[in-house]
């Protein structure tokens, strides 16, 4: 494993550790600015980094993944705002923590622990990937069919509250997905007569729409309406931020949250999102002093601090292992894979291992790198939170557009930007989940190609999918995991309700995206 | 009548027909993409051709979306009257200049962002980026004041040139030229 990572850092050359440095930087603002995400600085580096080699781009997108996770908890304790979802339960803790005069233990702890959060998950896809790879290299077209059918049935029961609004938009996906060429026939279909359309829909430019669009738009609008920067106080750090006492306090704490990230992650669909609430209410739960929680205690700001970057190396797992995206993020690296001409799946270890170790080495020192800045830059990234949205969102939204014309040379993925840019904002509107779109967009077509030729190996056996073990299994697994959570999120929806009532006030839904 | 607009524009929905809507948008998609696949031409043969799995995948959302529609249509017959009261209590309640804003914004700004691809091979890259942005700007700040266009002008000429001289001078990115050359 230490071979790999090291033959990893023999193939980046300088501009590689430049571009993971500026990947890094970005990524912090973008995940420490309210409404803006690592998702969104990814779509605008993805188109522009075309003209690099694919491993100095993925050294931007893996600076971008580190720190668009990390930065989140900057604005979160500081401002009670958290800078993405995925820092939502941070603001519990840290939040109060800052306002009773500790900003700086609240920020150094959430720091830390974010780091040795991201640490832990690189360790397990370092571990665990390459076996995993060599396991489903062996998989024929009928064991990766039920793979992906499984993959996006978890998609589309964890994303949501609702199983039947996540397997429409999952199919909706897959539908857009198969727009153009059919890959086993070679004759175009869904077109509706438009000849660009003949070789498909570029990937970019349908994420761009999906992921930022609609988010650029609202987020704009409602930094009007809370975000206020008025209220930092004093954020020095002192040394890591917390005693010894706390760190060996708190040890447990970290361990299970960076479990329950790391296995959190690896589910497809979902990712630092849910793992942070997850890990906020486990930590809770379990503690000795559940009342400290909500008032400023440390455990609060170790659990989902620690869980939302673990789930970084988890969600890579089975994107690398497997070809499947493990949340939004690497949804987006698929496609940036794709345009760097790599086939995403178990043969990237095998045919590409060099590139792979090269991405293990730039998810180590980009973290290594985020660390570094939080601690040291840590007034420019506060200085960050103080841009005017109304003005940076159009600005992005130019540059976007510039990503967009660069993926073919044409107005047309602009066109093709604006189309899943509503499609987004409509179905959000109707409270749909985004990424199960996204998922089967990127998915489907692999899950038609595998289902067709299960069929001609099999002449046309439906059955041979249930005959052979692997393939049954993920059937099987399918199915059972449908019905449990399906059965899960009733109660859950049944909780909620209950608390709503108790409240007396309307419970909103809590999306992925 | 305003009210009914501003209703419409921003695809506002009561809570509970939310499920109604999104089940109806869901038949609708369905739909389009059954017919889509219609005029697919296939020399297979085997039994799945190049229109099989779309045509399943329509119809399955198809049912799904109708499903939702039916939910809908029993959980309105068992909440009807909780609905009624909330109706009337939210009608009553006043107006506010800025939430109208908000909730048309996002509609205005797709309309924009038409416009600003519309333009792109006309007038070029540049142009359509000052028009783009000197609308956007004091759209989203919600003041549709001269002293905000101005500013925004100003902001819209720096961004945009910057952004042509980084991306297609910078990076050698061809980007639309128009009638000006630029």
């Amino acid at each position: 494993m230490f071979n790999s990572i090291i033959s990893g850092f023999a193939n980046l050359d300088p501009l590689s550790y430049l571009l993971l440095l500026a990947g890094s930087v970005v990524g912090l603002v973008f995940g420490c600015v309210p409404g803006l995400s690592g998702s969104i600085a990814l779509t605008l580096a993805i188109p522009l980094t075309f003209t690099v080699t694919p491993i100095q781009a993925f050294a931007t997108y893996m600076g971008i993944f580190v720190g668009g996770c990390s930065g989140g908890l900057i604005s979160a304790i500081l401002i009670g705002v958290p800078g993405t979802a995925s820092s939502l339960t941070t603001v519990f803790d840290g939040f109060p923590m800052a306002q009773k005069g500790q900003p700086g233990k609240a920020l150094g702890t959430g720091i830390f622990c974010s780091f040795l959060g991201s640490l832990f998950g690189f360790l397990a896809l370092f571990a665990i990937a390459e076996p995993l790879s060599r396991i489903a290299i062996k998989f024929g077209p009928i064991e990766l069919f039920s793979l992906t059918l499984f993959a996006i049935s978890l998609v589309s029961v964890l994303s949501g509250d609702d199983l039947v609004k996540g397997w429409i938009v999952a199919l909706i996906g897959i539908l857009l997905g198969m727009v153009g060429m059919s890959v086993v026939d070679g004759m175009p279909r869904m077109t509706l007569g438009i000849g660009r359309l003949n070789s498909g829909i570029s990937a970019t430019p349908a994420m761009v729409g999906l992921f930022v669009i609609g988010s650029l738009f609202s987020a704009s609008l409602a930094d009007k309406g809370y975000v206020d920067t008025s209220k930092i106080m004093d954020y020095k750090i002192h040394g890591l931020g917390f005693t010894k006492q706390e760190a060996k306090q708190q040890a447990p704490n970290f361990l299970r949250s960076a479990l329950i990230g790391l296995g959190i992650g690896i589910l497809p669909g979902i990712g630092g999102v849910t793992s942070n609430l997850v890990a906020y209410t486990v930590a809770k739960t379990t503690s000795k002093h559940p009342e400290l929680f909500g008032t400023g205690y440390i455990g609060g700001i170790v659990a989902p601090e620690t869980a939302n970057n673990a789930s970084i190396g988890g969600a890579m797992i089975p994107f690398l292992a497997l070809g499947i995206p493990g949340d939004g993020f690497t949804a987006l690296l698929l496609g940036g894979l794709t345009l760097h001409g790599f086939i995403a799946g178990p043969m990237l270890f095998n045919e590409n291992a060099d590139f792979v170790y090269a991405i293990f080495a730039c998810l180590l020192l980009g973290a290594i790198i985020t660390v570094l800045i939080e601690y040291l830059g840590l007034p420019l990234l506060v200085k960050s939170l103080k841009i005017p949205k109304h003005i940076l969102m159009p600005i992005i939204m130019v540059m976007i557009m510039v990503g967009c014309i660069s993926v073919n040379n044409r107005i047309f993925e602009c066109w093709i930007m604006l189309f899943f840019g509503i499609i987004s904002y409509v179905f959000r509107k109707y409270k749909y989940s985004i990424t199960p779109i996204v998922l089967g967009f990127m998915l489907g077509p692999d899950l038609e190609v595998d289902l067709r030729r299960g069929l001609m190996i099999s002449k046309n056996n439906v059955w041979v999918f249930f005959q052979k073990p692997i393939s049954c299994a993920f059937i099987i697994l399918t199915i059972v995991s449908t019905i449990f959570l399906l059965r899960q999120n009733k109660r859950n929806e049944r909780k909620l309700r209950e608390h709503a009532a108790k409240a007396g006030r309307n419970v909103e839904n809590v999306d992925d995206d | 009548m305003k009210k009914k607009w501003e209703k419409i524009l921003s695809l506002e929905i009561k809570p509970a027909d939310i499920d109604l809507a999104g089940g109806l948008l869901a038949v609708v998609f369905a739909v389009v993409a059954f017919v889509a696949t219609l005029g697919t031409k296939s020399f297979s043969n085997s039994v799945i051709g190049p229109k099989t799995v779309p045509q399943i995948f329509s119809a399955i959302v198809f049912v799904l979306g109708w499903s939702i529609v039916i939910r809908w249509v029993v959980k309105r017959g068992k909440a009807k009257n909780v609905h009624v009261d909330q109706i009337e209590t939210k009608g009553d309640q006043p107006i506010d200049q800025k939430m109208i804003f908000q909730k048309i914004t996002p509609l205005v700004s797709f309309l924009l962002l038409a416009l600003y691809i519309f333009l792109m091979k006309p007038i070029g890259f540049t142009f359509s980026s000052i028009i783009y942005l000197t609308l956007q700007i004091p759209l989203l700040s919600a003041d549709l004041s001269g002293k905000t266009i101005l500013k925004a002008f100003k902001i819209a000429i720096l961004a945009s040139v910057c952004t042509y001289l980084l991306f297609a001078l910078g990076f050698g990115l061809k980007l639309p030229k128009g009638i000006m050359g630029f």
